[in-house]
């Protein structure tokens, strides 16, 4: 009996580390987003392309640097040069290397801030590559410019086995094997930690005179462009950072799995589900983002744990009803609240008197302009020779 | 020594602060702009 408790106990604890990881990572994405569309109003649908850049770093490059110290340390690493060897020795290169990082710590924490950084520039550098033809573009060309280069990530992973694996994936050794206990909690708690440092940069960002030119850009491009702003750039400069900031979940979700592949990094998962977060919660306001992506996460975990006792409510193959929920609640959604369940306010920075800028009594002397500008003073009354005949007199 | 509940419930900690304070920050700020309204059409 106790032990039955005990064991229920561990499911339970497994389901609400699974829900915060994906909360975790989730708000970022969304957060990502919310600076994306909602602030800057770059309707950007291919948040996937980023997270698999993210993920691609960690089994590319990573993966790759790890080994590499493995091979100098002589500790028996089988070959991995050529596409067959990386494929098929991979399990026994990660078992031998989590066994190296559980010895060596400060080597396992390096590699992870080394992932997370360079996760964070290729995702950055990968913003640039898909804003170069879609950036100029207007929403709807954008958007399904976007949407191609997600699926174009996709194949890519599948196809080049030295990226990810191809179609098999690859396990990635765990960079925190050093720790003792369950590498699951840590990840989450360090994802948890991780979203709360974006969180505290988007809003700098966002109460920043660029976060003010960004609301400009939403609002009314043509009006920024007209007092001198470089539209495009600023787009593509959000368009990079937001990318940034995806991959280093993709980064994230590899070492929560051990494991990566290119199907987990799919579409619908990684771009219309936040999409839906963003939506459900108003766009606009992070309390929105955060209230919409907390629903979200557990009506999915919550329908994915008990699968099976939902089955006898639907007519329809349990297995879409995820998607039926993605659809419905859009439907509803913009039906019903096209605001969303929190929707923005105007931006307020602390330290700034409203009322001061609004209504300030400022006095214009009008008359000025009616006054002769040979009678001025001043440089150009001197060259029409206002200013001698003033002296003169 | 192990780790894991005292992580676990760190996690939890995380997963409940951070929200809540978001929200307070939202409502103080909407309380904030809502009063500088009333006090502007009073102005007015």
């Amino acid at each position: 009996m106790i032990e039955i408790a005990a064991s229920t106990a561990v499911v339970y604890q497994r389901i609400v580390i699974d829900i915060a990881m994906y909360f975790g990572l989730f708000v970022i994405v969304s957060m990502a987003l919310n600076f994306q569309y909602g602030n800057a109003g770059v309707p950007n649908m291919g948040c996937a392309v980023s997270a698999s850049i993210g993920g691609y770093t960690v089994s590319a490059l990573i993966t790759r640097i790890i080994y590499w110290v493995g091979t100098n340390a002589n500790i028996g690493m089988k070959p991995y040069a050529t596409d067959y060897d990386w494929n098929y020795n991979n399990q026994f290169n990660t078992y031998l290397m989590n066994d190296y990082i559980a010895e060596h710590a400060m080597f396992g924490m390096s590699m992870f801030i080394l992932s997370i950084a360079l996760g964070f520039v290729m995702g950055w550098f990968m913003g640039y590559i898909i804003s170069l033809p879609a950036i100029r573009l207007r929403a709807t060309y954008l958007i399904i410019t976007l949407i191609t280069m997600a699926d174009a990530a996709q194949i890519l992973g599948r196809n080049v086995v030295w990226i990810s694996g191809g179609t098999l994936g690859m396990w990635v050794p765990n960079v925190l094997s050093w720790y003792p206990g369950d590498r699951t909690i840590i990840t989450a708690v360090a994802t948890m930690l991780i979203g709360i440092i974006c969180y505290f940069i988007l809003r700098t960002m966002l109460n920043s005179p660029y976060g003010r030119l960004m609301r400009g850009v939403r609002e009314n491009d043509l009006t920024v462009q007209s007092v001198g702003k470089d539209v495009v750039a600023i787009r593509r400069n959000v368009l990079m950072f937001a990318s940034g900031i995806t991959a280093v979940v993709g980064v994230l979700i590899a070492y929560y799995y051990s494991y990566v592949i290119q199907s987990n990094f799919i579409r619908a998962t990684w771009t219309y589900w936040p999409w839906l977060m963003l939506m459900i919660g108003g766009a606009g306001n992070n309390a929105g983002t955060f209230i919409g992506c907390a629903l979200i996460i557990a009506m999915r975990r919550v329908i994915i744990v008990y699968k099976w006792a939902l089955e006898s409510f639907v007519w329809y193959p349990i297995v879409i009803f995820e998607q039926q929920l993605l659809a419905t609640l859009l439907l509803v959604v913009m039906v019903f609240r096209p605001d969303g369940l929190i929707p923005e306010k105007l931006l307020r920075i602390p330290g700034i008197d409203y009322r001061r800028l609004v209504h300030e009594e400022t006095e214009v002397d009008w008359r000025v302009d009616r006054i002769d500008p040979s009678k001025r003073g001043g440089i150009l009354s001197r060259i029409r020779g206002g200013g001698k005949k003033e002296e003169a007199e | 020594m192990d780790w894991d509940p005292i992580l676990f419930w760190v996690m939890i900690i995380l997963w409940v602060i951070t929200p809540a304070f978001i929200f307070y920050e939202e409502i103080m700020e909407r309380r904030a702009l809502r009063k500088e309204r009333e006090e502007v059409v009073a102005q007015d």
